[in-house]
């Protein structure tokens, strides 16, 4: 027989799935845990075979999860069954030692196969998908690791103001908000769009946003 | 007075109609022309009043004051050329050099010369030198009333200088004419005044150009002066004359009009900085908007994707297990049937938000394979019956396979029984038939007993969000048959909406047949 943990924050698909895994003769849903938390705590008292894990949980994610269990003695093989379709998201989950990343609409029949493979000490990962998912991990890594090279060139003064830019204020009213005068807001604007490289405002924030040096502008005012 | 009335209508010469503009630029020629024939006719009567003072400071203190004056306007209008350029403005400019490099090298230089050295001065008492630098402003004024040639700015000083030092070195030496040929050679520059004044008054109506206003009165005042001229010929050497004033006035105007047309010119500059502000400032606004909207859509299709895919799961597990547990009777095969059914629907349709993206873009796919017709349909009339209830639904059709995605060709066909549930009363008859087109193509139609739709409106009714006039009564978007017609389209088909007769509408879908 083999032990399964959830880790699910959805009760009633964690139910449905203790049901259907019930219809069957060698798979047997031990514990059921809503949070990472949770799951440390089942993980440590319960002899679980497979978890199989939701990566959106409330507070931590089902990465941490992931990394959790590996790092256990008797670590259990994992399967990721999530309805995200974030690549990177999945590429972490891959990196963090999943046996098998399914999404949520997957055939049942099919779950418990890989569930059962996955046990049985397979790795079902297609490799097309997986390498996909890693390189849109790293493409994500890039970004975050030149906004913070950029991001650290530019000074406070320049980052507020380039966060004005991206909230659609002129030079005029960025120079009235922050007490300077319209002479000295170009002058940063003309630093802050050396630093970054580009050739205008537009691209300055455009490049801010996508860097994530600065934040989306709140529509809803 | 003229000058009076011309600075009263400068400023607002600008937001003048043409009309009005050419009317403006006219009274303030004819104002001027009265004035200096008045002025002209008084000199005539009273010769005596016409001045002839031989006073060297005078003369060279007028000299000097010319160089200033010209040279100043030749400077603030020449400067900024480069940025904005403009044939009239440089032939103009090349004037201005010309009669103050006569200024200075006839008059000023040659007479502070003489003072430091203790000599007569030299060239101040020629005739010809003055008269060629007359000949050439004339000719550049005329130029830069043609705006030809088209040279630049440099092109035109440079041309302009060597054509004065030419010739003065040709006419220093030559003695001064008798009076009647003095008086006749200062014909052509009036004749060439008079026309430079023609061009740039017609100019100025036109343009409303404050450079062209001012220029068109300095050469009125210049015409008048070459009279002046050929009346009292030129007292050469150190006497200054009612010619020498009328100059000064003449070359004061010209200082006028490069300083307002500078003042426009900057005016323009500060505005258009102004517009390409607030352009830039209502691009950066649309920027962000579309960033938002773009951001809310795809948080929307998150929320879709991520929070429907769980309950969905949910219900296909459960189905799962309802399925393996043994049937109880019929009604309840049915009813499972109809939730699993439902379930893979919207499964698939979840796992297929993200082409909503691609629907807009136009990269719009289907995965065609053969499939059958008639329970194609059969599965629409189930639905429509479910829908409505009230409805008879009647299918009739060919058994034969389409290549067809099942999953969308149902997604267009429930889309359009749904609008015929939606629009027909209820007990009214639905039928559905499937029927072959020519050897190689298959139409599914929906007709129903419904509201109908004009035959002017069924190119409209299958736009994004188009509605007919008779489904105002009933909710609805508008979406439905847009994407029906999207689906219809990337099975290399086409959907056709036309009024049934005697009543209601006729949908048809046309497909490849396997």
């Amino acid at each position: 027989m083999t032990t399964v943990l959830l880790v699910e924050d959805h009760t009633a698909f964690a139910q449905a799935l203790t049901a259907v895994m019930g219809l069957t003769d060698d798979l047997e849903v031990v514990g059921h845990a809503h949070t990472a938390e949770d799951a440390e705590v089942l993980g440590s008292r319960l002899s679980v075979d497979v978890a199989v894990i939701d990566l959106d949980l409330p507070i931590a994610s089902g990465v941490d999860v992931l990394n959790n269990m590996r790092d256990r003695p008797a670590a259990p093989r994992c399967v990721v069954l999530t309805a995200s379709t974030d690549p990177a998201e999945l590429g972490r989950a891959v990196e963090a030692g999943a046996g098998a990343v399914l999404h949520k609409s997957t055939d049942m029949a099919e779950l418990l196969d890989v569930v059962r493979r996955v046990a049985a000490g397979d790795t079902v990962l297609p490799a097309d998908q997986t390498s996909s998912w890693l390189r849109a991990l790293a493409a994500e890594r890039e970004r975050t690791w030149q906004a913070r090279t950029v991001g650290a060139t530019l000074t406070a003064r320049e980052s507020q103001i380039l966060q004005l830019l991206a909230d659609g204020h002129g030079g005029g009213a960025i120079a009235e908000q922050l007490v300077i005068s319209g002479q000295t807001v170009q002058t940063h604007v003309r630093n802050l769009l050396g630093k970054l490289g580009v050739g205008s405002r537009l691209e300055a924030v455009a490049l801010g946003l996508r860097l994530g040096i600065i934040e989306q502008a709140d529509h809803d005012r | 007075m003229a000058l009076q009335c011309l600075a009263s209508t400068t400023g607002s010469a600008l937001t003048a109609t043409p009309a009005q503009l050419g009317h403006t630029v006219r009274r303030d020629m004819v104002v001027t022309a009265v004035v200096l024939t008045v002025l002209f006719c008084v000199l005539a009567v009273l010769p005596g009043l016409q001045l002839a003072v031989d006073s060297p400071s005078a003369r060279v203190a007028l000299e000097a004051l010319r160089l200033c004056v010209v040279g100043f306007a030749a400077l603030i209008l020449g400067l900024p050329a480069e940025q904005h350029p403009s044939i009239a403005r440089n032939a103009f400019v090349a004037a201005l050099v010309v009669i103050a490099a006569a200024s200075a090298l006839l008059g000023v230089v040659p007479s502070v010369a003489a003072e430091i050295l203790g000599t007569t001065p030299a060239g101040v008492d020629r005739f010809y030198p003055w008269l060629a630098s007359r000949y050439i402003a004339g000719l550049l004024f005329v130029s830069a009333g043609l705006q030809w040639p088209r040279l630049s700015l440099r092109a035109y000083v440079v041309a302009s200088l060597l054509l004065l030092a030419a010739a003065e070195l040709a006419l220093f030496d030559v003695t001064a004419p008798r009076r009647a040929l003095g008086a006749s050679l200062e014909v052509p520059p009036l004749l060439l005044f008079a026309l430079g004044a023609w061009l740039a008054a017609r100019r100025a109506a036109r343009s409303g150009a404050p450079l062209e206003r001012w220029l068109a009165l300095a050469l009125l005042v210049g015409t008048f002066t070459q009279l002046q001229a050929i009346r009292q010929p030129e007292i050469l050497g150190s006497v200054v004359t009612t010619t020498d004033v009328l100059r000064m006035i003449s070359t004061l105007l010209l200082l006028i009009g490069a300083a307002s047309q500078v003042r426009q010119m900057s005016r323009d500059s500060v505005g258009t900085v102004h517009l390409q502000r607030r352009d830039l400032e209502e691009r950066d606004a649309l920027v962000n908007a579309l960033g938002g909207y773009v951001a809310r859509e795809e948080a929307f299709r998150a929320v879709v994707h991520h929070e429907l895919a769980t309950p969905v799961a949910t219900i296909r597990a459960y189905a799962h297990v309802l399925r393996s547990a043994p049937p109880a009777d019929d009604r309840w095969t049915n009813a499972l049937g109809g939730i699993v059914s439902e379930a893979e629907q919207l499964h698939a349709l979840i796992g297929r938000v993200d082409e909503l993206r691609d629907l807009e873009l136009g990269a719009f796919s289907c995965t065609l394979r053969p499939v059958r017709a008639l329970p194609l349909l059969r599965d629409i009339a189930r639905f429509a019956t479910t829908l409505s209830g009230q409805h008879h639904v009647h299918v009739r059709a060919d058994d034969l396979r389409i290549n067809a995605d099942p999953v969308r060709l149902g997604q267009a066909l429930r889309n359009v029984a749904a609008n015929a549930v939606r629009y027909s009363p209820d007990g009214g008859r639905i039928d559905l038939i499937g029927e072959a087109v020519g050897a190689d193509r298959y139409r599914l139609v929906v007709v129903d007993q419904g509201v109908g739709v004009d035959v002017d409106e069924t190119g409209a009714v299958l736009a994004f969000a188009g509605r007919g006039r008779n489904a105002a009564a009933v909710e609805g978007r508008g979406i439905g048959l847009f994407i029906a017609r999207r689906i219809a389209e990337a099975h290399n088909g086409h959907i056709d909406i036309e009024p049934n007769e005697p009543i209601g509408t006729r949908v048809s879908i046309e497909v490849e047949r396997r």
